[in-house]
């Protein structure tokens, strides 16, 4: 395997490192710190991904990655955690212990379902471990009580849903990704609304709050 | 051309409402907008009906079939903003919302029909995704647009599932993408153009293209509102303002289906048979038919009632699309029909509610007396939403059952059962609704009595286009315009 | 008289009362708006009789005899004798009662909108036209469902919540009813929704046998839901009585014989019966019959005898269907013999039934109007009051019972006599056959028993409250149709009888399905029984009066053991069918109960006693109350789905996923 796959490997395994450690964190501060890095390692996964094909787009993704989702989502999630009051102290269905057992159960899923698309190699780790990032970025959607812990699971599963992209097409075309990152953006501006609003009338953000309309 | 145009009339009805000062103009703005974004998609969907072949290029393809929703969506976003105009006036009169607001809503509904007519005209799959994502996140806030206690809620679950929905759908748009690069055919931005992966269908890897097909059905899914992914959508469709309900039931559940339509198309060449996306068209369709009625039999509230019956007529449907091409003839039939009625019966429940001030049946009775004509009219257009004639959706679902009873019979049976339990669940809450005294006494004096408003003259327009399209079915000048819609998603 | 003449003729009475709509609704501010309807109809009424009077004149009344119609150009129908028989029925209907409606409705118009009630009375009359015209299967659903739903604004037209009870439960039923036709018909097409019956019936030519008996059990239940078979009539003891007068007499005269022939014509297309079908039909129609008489016997409430009657008779006609079913194609010739007189008695009783049915109906409508109620228990002494009318109402009560000189009698004559001559055909007919007749007696004393309760409690001996006691006179147009209706029976028994059963004219050839040969001619002559009734009439008044006690009559007080005596201590409805409901209580679950309540703390030998007495339904009770129990519990269990965890939500999401997945790979 040439440097640049070994490369993509150790950033894809660790970013599934990442996220598997998130699933069980339950303080908002270390879930962010743990996606910052996640997504730096994502950026560094698109410029391999950008000397492997020579697509000099992918160095813009990269770029736009680091602002977006290294420097602006956590750092504006974090601050309109602190503003709105909310806690900091996460909540979830299971323990931290089963949840993290369940993401490692995940991580089996996610090999043996790679293997069925792609032949062992460099790829197919990359895809394997985007897999599992995804299928943890859902379990933190299950599991997770709270606006914040269920915004950052879906942020983890888009990264994961990121770096499938990567894996398999080695980037898709530049407008797209240019307006999927807008899409990212506008719905992280309604996270913080919605985490705001729900502090305000609720004065928390546990979706327990959120059990009002049933039939 | 017209296209770009009828986009661009979308932000103008966006932005325009911000320039003006005094509520009259805003109204104005809005209404003058709309107009034009109504009569530009009329300038761009009547000639293809009328002979004109299919529009492509790179980024835009209309065909009959896309041409039919741009029609649905134009037409029913100028009757949603002539009832908005009537409906956030009377709130704004009664101090409920304040003129901000009113801005604010009119932006929103400006970036949402954008965005769905984005998601109808668009070649490009990435782009039809970008827009069907836009369309969940322009619509959230309308959702969440008042400060009452389960707003929130309803928005939070729409903005989260719908998202996740989209998300998966993306896997499965990267699956397409792959699928088609990695044989070698297509690449780059060509690689998701729909007419360039229609050519080259044949030759795609079938697997790959089924796998993909499941997380596009089920992503996708989620915003048409198939059970089991169903669940946000009583709570966001009777959350939000009336209109708008008019609108995401209306036309964006049909925007959502379209991606799902145009998909299918893809796989349906690559499979070379149309068995398979057939047999989970009609499995999903028969839950989506069963399980709303559970909930409509015994339902407490006449919005979710309506946001249910929305599911059902998904079911309905994505049923009769996976029946063949008479079914798929019944589809269309459907969601024109479905369109119509179910928008006017949102924004004639917004009637309701702006006198009753609520959404519950115990609350309510002798709508009829109350609000006569918003009462008659309620209750035509249910009648012809239970499929009685003169509704086209009594032939739609006539259609339905003649295929699927010698077909299916099975389903047929579990899909008739489940119309039969609607139905009784139906005439058990409307009718005493509108004839019988409430059960719970209203806390304050209702008004008796009302005046012919626009949003009369709007739910009248929806009655009278049902009642010609089910006679322009009639006759023989119907079905070469339908041949030429049926070839566009078989 | 030219077939143009016919098909204009036709056409105006199709379309005579959708311009009833139309001026209903422009001229409801008027006060001649109701007179002015009903007038349209009564026109269009008119215009189909003489249009089916020359059909026959003009073709005969054989099978043979069709006619292509093609109503101003617009549509070609081709008719045959079948259609036209029962579009008499309809035009005949539509003229006596809305001659009734001129003067029955006005009293009422601030219970009924009038104007959107006649303009559901028009496109009912519409519906039962087109569903009978329809020359194709597409049609023929669309006019069915028109037909049915203007029924049911026809049941709630008054608003109260025993209408909206009511008309749910029909309304239910009839959608239900309306799918098993749909499905069945289509089952027998092939899939193909715009079939013409022709192409119906080539398709069903290639349809499997299984296919064959699902679709004839779906006609079944479904045509016979609208007729009112058991188990799938409950709807009708409650929509019948809700709806106003002149509309129940179109619902039970008419709209039950539209659903008998729907089925009729259904059953034709089938290249072959199932093997079970006869019998099926014909327990079917017996149990009806049979449930029928008995409820009828033991209800309180004037209508609902008569709703009742009516699944009685629709109950015997289903049974000769089913006997026609049985013997009709059969190689013996001795057996296929016998289906010439079953079709025979089927066309007399339909006609009959919907003679005297209508009639009755629009006189207990007058009886309830002019006395505001329709408890049998409240009435009494009419006959003092409106002798005429007791005297209509007597002979409307004696055709329904099946007495001579009234045609019903020639036409239940006629079934017992093919029954049985038919017993000696073969020993399993002649069992089956004897089985039947004795059914047929029991609810024939069972239905004379209803007709003598109903007629005694309303207008014999004096009145039991207030209600019937001040009475005013009753307009001449409350009890004119009435008295058409018994004249038409007569006339139906003196002359339709003679024509259908003579050989050579409808029997020649003629079946309701195809051709066979005629059996040996059912003899009676109604001219005779006339003419015997009359005689032995005059007889008994010669001989009453000369041998009777010469004594004047002496008018005194009763012997009432020193308390006086109330009319209310009469002999009721009520305790006139104690019998009945003693034999049979475990079919009506009757129930008495007494509740006894002290009136004051300190004595308690003072007590209020109140008797409470029902009778439960027994299908409501075993079957559609469990249903609906069950329906409404998984209903509750679903639910629970929607329990606002969006983590739930989420997870369905995902388990959809992994289960498809799992299914692709």
């Amino acid at each position: 395997m040439t440097p640049i796959a070994i490369a993509m490997t150790v950033f894809a395994g660790g970013m599934f490192f990442l996220a598997f450690l998130m699933s069980s964190r339950m303080r908002l501060g270390s879930l962010v710190t743990a996606f910052r890095v996640q997504s730096a390692l994502l950026a560094l996964l698109a410029i391999a991904a950008a000397f492997v094909t020579g697509e000099f787009q992918l160095f813009i993704v990269a770029g736009l990655i680091v602002l977006i989702k290294v420097w602006f989502i956590p750092s504006f999630l974090l601050r309109a955690a602190r503003v709105s009051g909310a806690s900091e102290r996460l909540q979830s269905y299971a323990r931290p212990a089963t949840l993290s057992f369940v993401a490692a159960c995940l991580a089996i899923v996610a090999l043996v379902g790679a293997r069925g698309l792609l032949p062992v190699g460099a790829d197919y780790f990359v895809l394997a471990a985007s897999f599992g990032i995804v299928l943890v970025g859902l379990l933190m959607l299950v599991s997770r009580k709270d606006m914040f812990g269920e915004g950052i699971g879906f942020f983890v599963m888009e990264n994961g849903i990121f770096t499938f992209g990567l894996a398999l097409t080695h980037g898709m075309p530049f407008l797209f990704e240019i307006g999927s990152f807008f899409d990212l953006l506008a719905f992280f501006i309604l996270i913080t609304v919605f985490t705001h609003r729900a502090q305000d009338e609720n004065a928390s953000v546990a979706t327990d709050d959120l059990r009002t309309l049933t039939d | 051309m017209a296209i770009s145009l009828l986009l661009v009339s979308c932000l103008v009805l966006a932005t325009v409402p911000f320039f003006m000062r005094g509520l009259r103009f805003i109204f104005g703005a809005a209404f003058l907008a709309s107009s034009g974004v109504f009569v530009l998609s009329l300038y761009t969907a009547i000639p293809l009906f009328f002979g004109a072949s299919s529009f492509e290029n790179g980024y835009w393809y209309l065909d009959t079939f896309a041409a039919l929703m741009v029609l649905l969506i134009g037409f029913i976003q100028w009757t949603a903003t002539i009832t908005s105009i009537h409906y956030l006036g009377e709130e704004v009169r009664t101090g409920e919302i304040t003129l901000p607001a009113v801005r604010r809503y009119f932006f929103f509904v400006g970036l949402f029909v954008c965005s769905m007519l984005l998601t109808i005209v668009s070649n490009n799959l990435g782009f039809m995704w970008i827009a069907l994502e836009a369309t969940t996140l322009t619509t959230t806030l309308l959702v969440a647009f008042y400060a009452h206690k389960g707003s929130l809620e309803a928005a939070w679950k729409y903005l989260i599932l719908c998202s996740t929905g989209i998300s998966l759908g993306l896997i499965g748009l990267f699956l397409t993408y792959y699928a088609a690069s990695s044989s070698g055919l297509l690449h780059g931005l060509s690689a998701i153009s729909w007419t360039n992966l229609l050519t080259v269908a044949p030759s795609l890897p079938p697997h790959l293209m089924q796998i993909a097909f499941v997380f596009i059905l089920i992503g996708y899914g989620t915003k048409v509102g198939l059970v089991p992914m169903h669940a946000w959508l009583p709570d966001a469709h009777s959350r939000a303002p009336s209109p708008i309900s008019g609108m995401l039931s209306g036309i964006l559940l049909n925007a959502a289906l379209f991606g799902i339509l145009r998909f299918r198309v893809l796989v349906d060449g690559s499979l070379a048979s149309s068995e398979w996306t057939s047999e989970l068209f009609l499995v999903f369709g028969v839950l989506s038919c069963i399980i709303p009625a559970a909930f409509i039999l015994i339902q407490a509230d006449y919005k979710r009632l309506l946001a249910y019956s929305s599911i059902e007529h998904m079911g309905l449907i994505v049923f009769s699309a996976g029946l063949g091409t008479v079914g798929a003839v019944a589809s269309v039939i459907h969601i024109v029909g479905h369109a119509l009625l179910k928008s006017a019966l949102f924004f004639s429940a917004g009637n309701i509610l702006l006198r009753f001030k609520s959404t519950k049946f115990d609350r309510i009775g002798q709508v009829m007396r109350t609000l006569p004509y918003t009462g008659a009219l309620f209750l035509t257009l249910i009648l012809m939403l239970l499929a009685i004639p003169p509704s086209p959706l009594f032939g739609s679902e006539l259609l339905l059952i003649s295929q699927s009873v010698v077909l299916h019979p099975i389903f047929a049976t579990i899909v008739l059962l489940a119309l039969a339990i609607i139905f009784a669940g139906f005439i058990r809450l409307i009718i005493p609704f509108l004839f019988s005294p409430a059960l719970v006494p209203p806390k304050s004096e209702v008004e008796v009595g009302e005046k012919w408003g626009w949003s009369h003259t709007a739910i009248a327009f929806h009655l009278i286009l049902l009642v010609a399209f089910s006679v322009f079915l009639m006759t023989p000048m119907a079905s070469p315009i339908l041949e030429r819609i049926i070839t566009a998603i078989s | 008289m030219s077939s143009f003449t016919i098909d204009c003729l036709f056409a105006i009475a199709f379309v005579l009362p959708l311009v009833g709509v139309v001026l209903s609704l422009a001229t409801r501010r008027f006060s001649w708006n109701n007179t002015l309807v009903q007038s349209m109809f009564i026109l269009s009424g008119f215009a189909g009789l003489i249009a089916g009077s020359y059909f026959f004149a003009l073709l005969g009344i054989g099978n043979s005899a069709s006619f292509n119609g093609t109503f101003f150009g617009l549509v070609n129908i081709a008719l045959n004798s079948m259609q036209v028989f029962f579009l008499m029925l309809v035009y005949g209907g539509v003229l006596l009662t809305s001659l009734y409606a001129i003067q029955s409705l006005p009293p009422y118009k601030d219970v009924y909108v009038l104007p959107t009630l006649n303009v559901a009375s028009a496109f009912f009359i519409v519906g039962m036209q087109a569903t009978i015209l329809s020359p194709s299967l597409f049609t023929f659903l669309m006019a069915w469902e028109i037909m049915s739903v203007s029924a049911y604004f026809l049941v709630i037209a008054d608003r109260s919540d025993e209408s909206l009870r009511a008309g749910w439960l029909y309304f239910v039923m009839t959608h239900i009813g309306f799918a098993c036709i749909a499905a069945g018909l289509l089952l027998l097409a092939g899939g193909n929704l715009f079939a013409s019956w022709h192409d119906v019936a080539l398709s069903a030519l290639g349809a499997t046998p299984l296919a064959i008996s699902i679709a004839f059990v779906l006609l079944l239940a479904g045509f016979g839901s609208k007729a009112g078979l058991v188990p799938l009539h409950q709807w009708l003891p409650y929509a019948h009585p809700q709806a106003p007068s002149g509309s129940s007499a179109l619902l039970s005269g008419v709209m039950l014989k539209v659903a008998l022939f729907g089925f009729i014509q259904g059953v034709a297309l089938f290249p072959f019966v199932p093997s079970f079908s006869a019998f099926l039909v014909i327990s079917i129609g017996l149990l009806s019959a049979f449930f029928g008489a008995l409820r009828a016997a033991v209800e309180n409430d004037a209508k609902r005898v008569l709703a009742w009657s009516s699944i009685e008779n629709m109950g015997l006609i289903f049974s000769a269907v089913g006997i026609y079913l049985l013997v009709h194609g059969s190689q013996d010739s001795a057996v296929s013999a016998i289906a010439p007189s079953i079709a025979l008695f089927i066309i007399l009783h339909t006609a009959n039934h919907f003679i005297f049915k209508t009639g009755l109906f629009m006189a207990v409508g007058a009886v309830a109007s002019k006395t505001h109620t329709r408890n049998l228990d409240e009435l009494g002494g009419l006959a003092q009051r409106w002798p005429i009318f007791a005297g209509i109402f007597l002979a409307l009560s004696l055709a329904a019972a099946a007495l001579p000189p009234f045609g019903t009698f020639f036409g239940e004559w006629t079934y017992f006599q093919t029954l049985a001559s038919g017993m000696t055909v073969s020993a399993f007919f002649g069992g089956s056959f004897a089985l039947i007749l004795a059914l047929l007696a029991l609810v024939g004393g069972l239905a004379l028993f209803a007709y003598v309760r109903m007629f005694s409690a309303i207008f014999l001996g004096r009145a039991r409250t207030t209600h019937a006691e001040q009475v005013s006179p009753m307009p001449i147009l409350l009890w004119l149709p009435s008295l058409f209706s018994v004249l038409l029976s007569i006339i139906a028994g003196l002359f339709l009888f003679p024509i259908l059963s003579a050989p050579n004219t409808f029997m020649e050839g003629v079946t309701l399905f195809g051709d066979v040969a005629i059996l040996g001619g059912v003899s009676m002559n109604a001219w005779w029984v006339l003419l015997s009734v009359i005689f032995i009439g005059v007889l008994l008044t010669v001989c009453r009066r000369s041998f009777s006690n010469r004594n004047p009559a002496r008018i005194t007080d009763t012997w009432d053991c020193g308390q006086p005596i109330t009319p209310r201590m009469q002999y009721t409805a009520t305790g006139f069918s104690a019998p009945i409901r003693f034999f049979f209580k475990s079919i009506l679950m009757s129930e008495k109960e007494l509740i006894i309540e002290p009136i004051s703390m300190s004595n308690p030998w003072i007590v209020r006693r109140r008797l409470v007495w029902s009778i439960k339904s027994f299908f409501e009770y075993w079957l559609y109350r469990p249903i609906g129990i069950a329906v409404f519990a998984v209903s509750r269990a679903v639910k629970r789905l929607q329990n606002g965890v969006i983590q739930l939500y989420l997870l369905l999401v995902i388990c959809a996923l992994v289960f498809t997945l799992a299914t692709t790979l």
